[in-house]
């Protein structure tokens, strides 16, 4: 199994919920609808720190530098935080409101001091600068519809809409690559509204509100797998969030009283839900922190939690060596079969590959158990090991 | 597979309740309560054979109890039903209980074979038998399931044998007098707050279920699909698949080369109505089409005679769709035995011709011997592993399906 839940806690203030949050280096950035930011420690769980009021209606929260982080709201009202203070100030030149109800509408690079956010009035985002600056960016690819999600791509930004399409842009505006989400085949054909992107070496994972998740090979467009989840309606979000190396979050509406996160991989070409865990707190917002393996969701607060956390197995890559020998001693070439196992049920072929005579080398994801399969071709034979890694 | 649509109907005057396959007359019957009445479409042409057929008073589930004729139930009169579908005569007979199909559709089943049908029933542990021959029921009462649950869906596995949910997530394998030959009840690890044996058992109802070469597909009040290996009951997966809010659960069809087909209620406009893969790519979705309208898949079904298939939605709405089959399957009894006797064990199937990356075509635990479809003219790695740590055993075959 490789999520865990985790620890939970009620928003001090009694009556407010924790809609939107920020994981990053240990801590938890809740950001209440009391509203204030709260900050937290992500193994303790001790609020550590509370900001002054903010500005209420938050929709997304990204990290815009190394030491703060930027907010949009449902009023044209952007926030900059500074992280270790919880010190916050206000721009509104420039700023628009954000759309509601989605998980992704901020997205940040700290390296460049861009951050993307969403605004409600269709054929255009807010750029916001680490100086404070929003510039809003209207590419023409976006007119007539609004964004709902926003992933940072490298030193570009991925953009999800609320009319099936998934473009990448540029910090200017500038648009590269754009594709249609398929609504065929189709009774009628319906519009999605995009509400998860995650992206890894290559391979684009998209979510939409009629429940569909596409798997894309993004430099040629290609479709690589399409997958059925639950679909959204009003109050009943789904969240995608990178766990990184190939591996998501997702979490849905499940009934009133329970709700799936799954953990999903997709760095094989398929898509394949890996495992679940349920938390009892509607979900808006699904963050994670890498560092620490860190999943956080926030959302409506339910009778028993106003934010809930999971652990995830560690999903970084690491190489492990592997040999032939038959008879013992004497190397040989083959193939090597190496399936990562969660669960019964559930494993996956992560690689399979000929190899030659010697210590060779093959990719393995970090913590996880393995089932290796080696083949000598001629005379066909087959032996295996298990291993953890 | 996948999923092509092939056209629609409107239902005139209409509130449709439930339908089901006459396979040999390639049509979906369809009961609705405003007249009340049976109508009969033709799965190729989309239009109704016949005129409305007057049957019994707020019907709620159908199913043909031999390939002769249909069977009826009622969810408010106390009686069921016969239908002889080539003269359309009707013989209703009373002393009969209610049967509701308000959240979950699959509530008979009939064993074609033996012109029997068991049906759900609003009274706990209870299940009425419908006997084709003799056209009368049988009340089963005091069943083993446990606590005071009610049965909530029920499906054909075998002549003579179903598979029964219940209200408080379990599923038992009862035969036509309602002896229970075996049973499995819901369990979900890595949940907030919920014991899994108490009151608050995280997964309570059942509300759907597929069945092929011992391979389960359980669709549950919490929304989401559990996947199972029937023989030893091991969860393979889950699937997060419909919002649980107003008591409509993912309605599933019956199984046609181990494809299942269903969807559910939802008010965001032409949600996907899905096929989904449970055997020879355990639960993966095989295709879809979106619906174009808003409100419950009522029920579906497919005629495993010609892979064309149906749903039912909203109040009025028929829509027909072909299943185009991409693969040719087969079944394979695995046995592995230890010392003489049949064992438990791991079994993973991969496709050994071309790169097995990405999912294996099937990755079980399994109690020997048992039959399983996969995929013909594949060569296929077959690893076994049973026992454990230094104790663990590993078997290899490779054969073309």
């Amino acid at each position: 199994m490789s999520l865990k839940i985790y620890k939970d806690f009620t928003e001090p203030s009694g009556s407010s919920s924790v809609p939107i949050s920020l994981a990053y280096n240990g801590n938890i950035y809740a950001v209440t609808t009391q509203p204030r930011i709260r900050l937290y420690n992500q193994e303790t769980f001790e609020n550590t720190r509370v900001s002054q009021a903010i500005t209420s209606g938050a929709q997304g929260i990204t990290l815009i530098s190394s030491a703060s982080a930027v907010m949009c709201h449902n009023s044209a009202t952007v926030s900059f935080v500074e992280l270790s203070s919880l010190y916050t100030t206000t721009v509104t030149s420039g700023a628009a409101a954000a759309p509601t109800g989605y998980n992704q509408l901020a997205a940040g690079n700290p390296s460049t001091g861009n951050a993307i956010l969403a605004r409600s009035t269709s054929g255009g985002v807010i750029k916001a600068t680490s100086s404070q600056v929003l510039t809003a960016l209207t590419p023409a690819v976006l007119s007539g519809a609004t964004a709902t999600a926003i992933i940072v791509k490298d030193s570009n930004f991925i953009i999800g809409t609320n009319n099936g399409k998934v473009m990448e842009m540029d910090a200017s505006g500038t648009v590269t690559t754009n594709i249609t989400l398929p609504t065929t085949p189709a009774v009628t054909a319906p519009t999605l509204t995009v509400t998860g992107l995650v992206y890894y070496n290559d391979d684009l994972l998209v979510l939409t509100d009629l429940g569909l998740m596409f798997l894309y090979k993004w430099s040629t467009s290609t479709l690589l797998d399409t997958q059925i989840t639950s679909f959204t309606t009003a109050g009943s979000t789904s969240c995608l969030v990178d766990l990184s190396s190939g591996s998501a979050a997702g979490s849905w509406f499940g009934n009133t009283s329970s709700f799936p996160i799954c953990e999903i991989y997709f760095d094989s070409g398929k898509i394949i839900f890996e495992d679940t865990a349920y938390v009892q707190i509607v979900p808006k917002t699904l963050v994670c922190d890498p560092t620490t393996n860190f999943i956080g969701v926030g959302g409506n607060s339910s009778s028993f939690t106003s934010y809930a956390s999971l652990k995830y197995s560690k999903t970084g890559k690491v190489q492990i060596p592997t040999r032939l020998q038959d008879p013992a001693g004497l190397d040989i070439p083959g193939r090597v079969i190496r399936l990562r196992k969660s669960k019964i049920g559930v494993s996956i072929v992560e690689s399979d590959t000929s190899v030659g005579t010697g210590v060779q080398n093959l990719v393995a994801t970090d913590s996880r158990s393995y089932m290796e399969v080696a083949v000598r071709t001629s005379p066909e034979k087959f032996d295996i090991r298990e291993f953890d890694t | 597979m996948s999923l092509t649509y092939i056209n629609g109907a409107t239902l005139s005057s209409a509130s449709i309740r439930n339908g089901c396959t006459d396979e040999i007359n390639n049509q979906v019957l369809i009961v609705e309560s405003t007249g009340p009445s049976l109508r009969k479409y033709n799965l190729n042409t989309v239009a109704q054979v016949g005129s409305n057929i007057t049957c019994v008073s707020s019907p709620s589930a159908i199913c043909l109890i031999n390939s002769a004729s249909a069977v009826i139930t009622s969810s408010s009169s106390g009686s069921v039903d016969f239908i002889e579908l080539s003269t359309n005569y009707r013989v209703n007979v009373t002393g009969a209980p209610t049967v509701s199909s308000t959240s979950s559709k699959q509530v008979i089943a009939a064993d074609p074979t033996n012109s029997v049908a068991m049906a759900c029933t609003s009274t706990a542990k209870q299940l009425v038998r419908i006997n084709g021959s003799t056209f009368n029921t049988t009340n089963l009462s005091n069943l083993e399931i446990v606590g005071s649950s009610t049965f909530t869906c029920i499906i054909l596995k075998s002549p003579g044998r179903w598979l029964a949910g219940t209200s408080l997530g379990e599923i038992v394998e009862v035969d036509s007098t309602g002896k229970v030959y075996d049973r499995m009840r819901i369990s979900i690890e890595n949940n907030v707050g919920r014991e899994p044996d108490s009151g608050s058992l995280l997964i309570t109802d059942i509300y759907g279920l597929a069945f092929d070469n011992n391979m389960l597909l359980v669709s549950t009040g919490q929304g989401v699909l559990l996947y199972y290996d029937w023989t030893t009951k091991t969860l393979l997966n889950t699937r997060p698949i419909c919002v649980f809010s107003g008591g409509q659960a993912f309605t599933l069809s019956n199984t046609a080369s181990g494809v299942t087909c269903g969807g559910s209620l939802s008010t965001s406009s032409g949600s996907p109505f899905v096929a989904l893969d449970i055997t020879c790519r355990g639960l993966d979705t095989d295709g879809y089409i979106f619906t174009g309208g808003t409100g419950a898949i009522l029920a579906a079904g497919i005629n495993t005679l010609n892979a064309r298939g149906w749903f039912l939605f909203g109040s009025t709405n028929l829509r027909v769709f072909s299943l185009s089959p991409n693969r040719v399957t087969t079944t394979r009894t695995f046995t592995v035995t230890d010392s003489g006797q049949n064992v438990e064990n791991e079994l993973i199937l991969l496709d050994y011709e071309a790169s097995s990356i990405g999912k294996p075509i099937l990755h079980t635990y399994m109690k020997s011997p048992a039959t399983y479809r996969v995929e013909s003219g594949k060569v296929i790695l077959e690893i076994i592993k049973y026992g454990d740590g230094d104790n663990a055993k590993f078997a290899f075959n490779k054969y073309t399906s």
